[in-house]
């Protein structure tokens, strides 16, 4: 390296002086100004993150969400080249650091983790949607849904609650469809149950709704199972509606 | 329509930043007709969905440039390939000719900080700079444009920045990005002349002008924030630079605090109207 260990010293004092806010450097910079490289570099991770985690930002006082992008920001080596894509490097660092634990704040976790993957579904690469027909079989054909969505198992409502009014006493189980809608490209989310979070993993295994819910009998015991079955086909019917289910296998 | 705008050149003709703030009305409206359009890749590289869409619709219409943020030129740390690699296939994709990054670093000790630190004008970082230039511009199969920055602490610096600058140029054989506003505000922040300063840059290697608006924060410091129009002392240090280079595209930057379009039209007609009278061929002609 051309570079010598007194220069990459310096740089890397400078860095650090912007991640954590101390500075080190004496001389080496003018000390009446310099402070506007750490409010700079700061204040670009604080708007990003603000923007990101809108429900996070409003529910958490000032002083505590400063603590957090602060800890964050100096102690997190931002690894992502796209500054967008840091809220998902924060979701990572909250949930590897126990940030729900250290702040009591039980489903931290789960709000960081809806937030961002609501952001993540808007700006993901585009998926080649697979080929299919517009009318089949509901029972017996195998259905082809939109590929650009996640399944998020959370234990708290954070996509129906607000944060304040969550009962932290009482988890639970909660599934959320988060797709993008392929027409307008905007971001979708459905609350849905268990049973149908199972149906739409089991679509992807290419799976019909016959097969599908013999397969959900040994884990639910229908009592009727033909009802069972028209159920699962009105959810994926008006999933079809949402722009989820494109059709049918061709 | 549509078609001409992207095959002709955009050598002294005016561009804007295009942003996803104003990407709709941009779209919808002809009020701002801008030559070109810059983005920074990092912003759309990897992007899907609604903003692909405007995106891919808008570099239909309007002759694209990219001005980078993360290559992190100056860094101590190694080149990023992941990155470079999907740069390049960003770059050939949109047909982007020209493609600029800062003479700065925004990473060190493997973490990004998405702003541009002020290097230290020394020689060793001059050698280290011109080594990772040549470097890129191998990968990439294409010259790149370095751009003097605006900086509010010199750092342990050895020489003064022209110095600097032209070595980093000249040895790397790249091209220089003037920002013109840099350096009116390097000029009032460090106390130099700024027209000597311009005289003293290797000219013949700008490829590209950027101009944009600043905020004095202190009574000693001007931030160069992108958020306002240009003021009429810079205006003329871009009359006065226009003079000593050949025509080269020039952008408008604007970040944020939007005006209405009409008055970021006057800003590009402004800056239209000086190119032309200076870089008509008439005007040449007649030099
Ligand atoms: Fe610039």
């Amino acid at each position: 390296m051309l570079l010598q260990t007194n220069t990459k010293k310096i740089q890397s004092k400078l860095a650090d002086y912007c991640r954590t806010g101390e500075l080190t450097l004496t001389t080496e910079v003018n000390q009446k100004h310099v402070h506007h490289y750490r409010r700079l570099v700061y204040n670009i991770i604080d708007d990003m993150l603000q923007s990101a985690f809108p429900i996070f930002y409003e529910f958490v006082d000032t002083k505590l969400w400063d603590e957090i992008v602060n800890t964050f920001f100096s102690t997190h080596a931002c690894q992502t080249p796209h500054v967008w894509k840091v809220p998902g490097e924060f979701y990572q660092y909250a949930c590897d650091n126990n940030l729900k634990e250290k702040y009591n704040l039980p489903f931290l976790e789960d709000l960081l983790l809806f937030e961002w993957i609501e952001l993540d579904i808007h700006t993901m690469k585009d998926e080649e949607f697979p080929a299919y027909k517009a009318k089949g079989n509901w029972s017996d054909d195998i259905l082809v849904v939109n590929p650009e969505y996640r399944i998020l198992s959370v234990k708290y409502p954070v996509h129906t609650t607000a944060p304040s009014t969550i009962d932290v006493n009482n988890p639970g189980q909660y599934f959320i469809l988060i797709y993008r809608e392929p027409k307008k490209g905007s971001v979708q989310f459905l609350d849905i149950s268990i049973l149908f979070a199972l149906t739409i993993e089991k679509i992807e295994e290419e799976k019909t709704i016959t097969e599908i819910t013999d397969e959900l009998q040994t884990v639910f015991s229908f009592q009727d199972k033909a009802f069972a079955q028209e159920q699962i086909i009105n959810f994926c019917k008006d999933l079809q509606q949402k722009d989820f289910v494109l059709g049918f296998k061709k | 329509m549509t078609q001409v705008k992207k095959m002709k050149s955009i050598q002294g003709k005016t561009g804007i930043g295009f942003r996803k703030d104003f990407a709709e009305e941009f779209l919808n409206e002809n009020i701002l007709q801008p030559n070109f359009i810059e983005v920074a890749p990092e912003n759309w590289i990897d992007m899907g969905g609604y903003w692909k869409r405007i995106f891919d619709k808008v570099t239909e219409q309007y002759p694209l440039t990219c001005h980078g943020l993360s290559l992190s030129i100056g860094s101590p740390d190694e080149l990023d390939w992941d990155f470079l690699k999907k740069l390049k296939v960003f770059l050939k994709q949109y047909k982007v000719k020209i493609y600029s990054e800062h003479l700065s670093y925004a990473k060190c000790d493997n973490a990004h900080l998405y702003d541009l630190l002020p290097i230290p004008f020394r020689d060793d970082a001059v050698n280290h700079i011109i080594e990772r230039i040549k470097t890129v511009q191998d990968f990439l199969e294409q010259k790149i444009a370095i751009e003097n920055v605006s900086y509010y602490t010199a750092v342990a610096a050895e020489m003064d920045e022209p110095t600097f600058i032209s070595n980093i140029v000249n040895g790397a054989d790249c091209n220089l990005l003037l920002d013109v506003n840099n350096v009116y505000v390097n000029a009032f922040n460090h106390k130099y002349d700024a027209k000597e300063f311009i005289k003293k840059l290797p000219l013949d290697k700008v490829a590209y002008i950027h101009m944009a608006g600043h905020l004095q924060v202190e009574e000693d410091l001007i931030i160069d924030t992108h958020g306002k129009n240009i003021i009429d002392p810079v205006f003329d240090l871009f009359d006065y630079t226009t003079r000593l280079i050949k025509p080269v595209p020039v952008l408008l930057e604007r970040d944020f605090n939007f005006p209405e379009f009409n008055e970021l039209q006057g800003e590009l007609n402004r800056l239209q109207k000086i190119c032309n009278n200076v870089w008509t061929p008439q005007h040449a002609a007649t030099n």
